[in-house]
């Protein structure tokens, strides 16, 4: 499930924000252009699918959730809609249809004094195109040929359900409707949010992997038991690094593609320490037989293993790397944008990034442009739309060039 | 005397390529050997990248590049000479027929083919990269680990009977040590 488009309004420093998005994306754009704002977006939206609506704000602080020159009420809101290609779905009697898009929408209100805030809205809509409508016949759109849509819509109003199925603009009578569509919703009506509930769109926030790694934490001993699921900050990759060279598929697998990132990389092995805790070990090329423990090991590298495990062995939909050129060498940077073009055929891909080659190697048409409006609001553009940058690169100036020195026009 | 050489590729594939088989045979008749990868630096970059090489004395160059859209690899020389304002030399650039994806299947025997459960076709010059795609076994998701595992069994006397572009480079290199 790829996130073919978000929309907030007011969050941090956004004030309204419509953005499509590909399967690799890289975002750039000068310090305090809101880089970082752009990612709270989507661990916002995923700790609410996983740790409930409080935390979610909690984790945000609620007086800084909300812009600050919004106008009071503040008001928040959040849309994401994914693809969601799904299999036969009865909708209706004699109605097969098949999902192909979904779309969770919310609005959060924040009291006068920022001590408070109140869903007032929280809808989850499922696109559907009808392939056999009643009769058993394909209904087709008398004009282009295609199939007819439909959605599927909940949404709920304090703590009112609200349900309906539409094809095109006529809403199908609740007699109709399979009956099955709504059953999971009915011992939520308790939780504060829809997205809390067992929906597909909260399923997926699970498979939200949003990194930020410090080598520092990853070299140090971990703990022999825990998540095998790689931490936001690369804490446990001992752990992680344990479970995959354990098996032999991913072993080979990873070996594989860390050579090709790191030449010199001959082996790598986790020990346990004397006090239980596990360490991992780094053989060289230029020695074989000699493994360097995780603290002498130069943070680029680990950076470059925690980026290899997130982009091709954590079990996710959407992959965020923030500035994973850290502490990497130039040179190894086109093998590592590689690599993210390669894993984004699976996943998609989100990174934040300063670097000039990471921009080079990414391609224009992968570029968002985050930058600061007249008012100080954040927006988000694609540099490949603008004619200014069109020019410049029809006339052979490099992409990184245009970058660095911020030609990129409005 | 110390010599060097520098060669110009595309990209990423490219080099993972040339590191894996050429460097090595490269590596025999240099004391120095390097890349630059020219995907994304502009034509005036690459000029003066050429330029600096040429001006050494002691350094050589070999250019990399896919055939693209071009009927003929002489057509393709002409076009990289043009459009480098003349500062490429053609008996310096090597033309891959068509994609470098075609030289990574040429190096697969029976064997590995079987291995790896990839039907390769008895000459791969026409190979594009998305037939490369096409291609790949199920147990690899990720094109770059797929061709990681070719090159670690690569046959270079399978590839030359396989892809005739890769053919030309190697006779090429084989030519030029018997100078150098």
């Amino acid at each position: 499930m790829a996130i073919t488009n978000i929309k907030v309004s007011n969050f941090k420093s956004f004030k309204d924000l419509d953005l499509n998005l590909g399967r690799f994306n890289v975002l750039v754009g000068a310090n305090a252009s809101g880089k970082s704002n752009f990612t709270q977006i989507f661990k916002f939206v995923r700790d609410i699918g996983i740790e409930g609506l409080d935390y979610a704000v909690s984790m945000q602080g609620l007086e800084y959730l909300a812009n600050v020159a919004a106008p009071r009420p503040k008001v928040v809101s959040v849309e994401v809609t994914s693809d969601y290609t799904g299999g036969g779905l009865l909708v209706a009697k004699s109605v097969w249809a098949k999902t192909t898009e979904l779309t969770s929408h919310f609005e959060l209100s924040l009291d006068g004094n920022g001590a408070g805030y109140k869903v007032t809205e929280d809808r989850i809509t499922v696109a559907f195109d009808v392939v056999e409508g009643p009769g058993g016949k394909t209904r087709t759109r008398k004009k282009a040929g295609k199939p007819d849509r439909g959605t599927i819509e909940v949404s709920k109003h304090g703590q009112r359900m609200k349900q309906r199925v539409c094809i095109g603009r006529r809403e199908l009578p609740d007699r109709n409707v399979n009956p099955y569509l709504f059953l999971a919703p009915g011992k939520h009506l308790t939780k504060a949010m829809l997205t809390e509930g067992p929906y597909p769109q909260a399923l997926m926030r699970t498979a939200w992997g949003i990194y930020d790694f410090d080598p520092k934490l990853a070299k140090k001993s971990d703990v022999m038991m825990g998540k095998l699921e790689l931490k936001e900050n690369a804490g446990n990759l001992p752990l992680v690094l344990k479970s995959i060279l354990g098996d032999p598929e991913k072993k080979r697998k990873f070996s594989n593609l860390i050579r090709d990132l790191l030449p010199f990389v001959e082996d790598l092995k986790t020990d346990r320490l004397a006090d239980g805790a596990l360490m991992f070990k780094l053989s060289e090329s230029y020695q074989e037989d000699e493994y360097f423990p995780a603290s002498l090991i130069s943070d680029g590298t680990v950076n470059a293993i925690a980026s290899v495990i997130a982009l091709y062995f954590e079990n996710k939909d959407l992959v965020i790397l923030e500035e994973p050129e850290r502490n990497i060498h130039p040179h190894l940077i086109s093998g590592l944008v590689e690599m993210m073009k390669d894993a984004a055929r699976n996943k998609q891909i989100i990174v934040t990034t300063h670097s000039p080659e990471i921009v080079r190697h990414a391609g224009v048409e992968n570029l968002l442009l985050i930058s600061r409006d007249k008012e100080g609001f954040s927006t988000v553009s694609r540099p490949a739309e603008k004619r200014d940058v069109q020019i410049f690169l029809e006339n052979d100036l490099g992409l990184d060039e245009v970058f660095i020195q911020e030609l990129w026009g409005m | 005397m110390y010599r060097r050489v520098d060669v110009l590729l595309e990209g990423r594939d490219d080099k993972r390529f040339f590191d894996a088989v050429i460097r090595p045979i490269l590596q025999k008749r240099y004391d120095d050997v390097r890349t630059w990868e020219y995907a994304g630096a502009s034509i005036e970059r690459r000029i003066n990248y050429l330029r600096s090489i040429q001006a050494m004395g002691n350094a050589d160059y070999l250019f990399l590049s896919d055939l693209d859209t071009s009927p003929c690899i002489t057509e393709r020389k002409g076009h990289l000479v043009n459009s480098h304002k003349g500062i490429i030399e053609a008996s310096r650039t090597i033309v891959v027929m068509r994609e470098i994806e075609s030289w990574y299947l040429a190096g697969m025997d029976d064997r590995v083919c079987r291995r790896l459960g990839v039907r390769v076709p008895r000459r791969t010059d026409k190979v594009t990269k998305e037939q490369f795609a096409g291609l790949m076994p199920r147990r690899f998701n990720s094109a770059v680990e797929f061709m990681t595992e070719i090159l670690r069994c690569f046959r270079i006397e399978t590839a030359k009977g396989r892809n005739r572009s890769f053919c030309y480079l190697m006779d090429k290199l084989e030519a030029r040590s018997k100078k150098v």
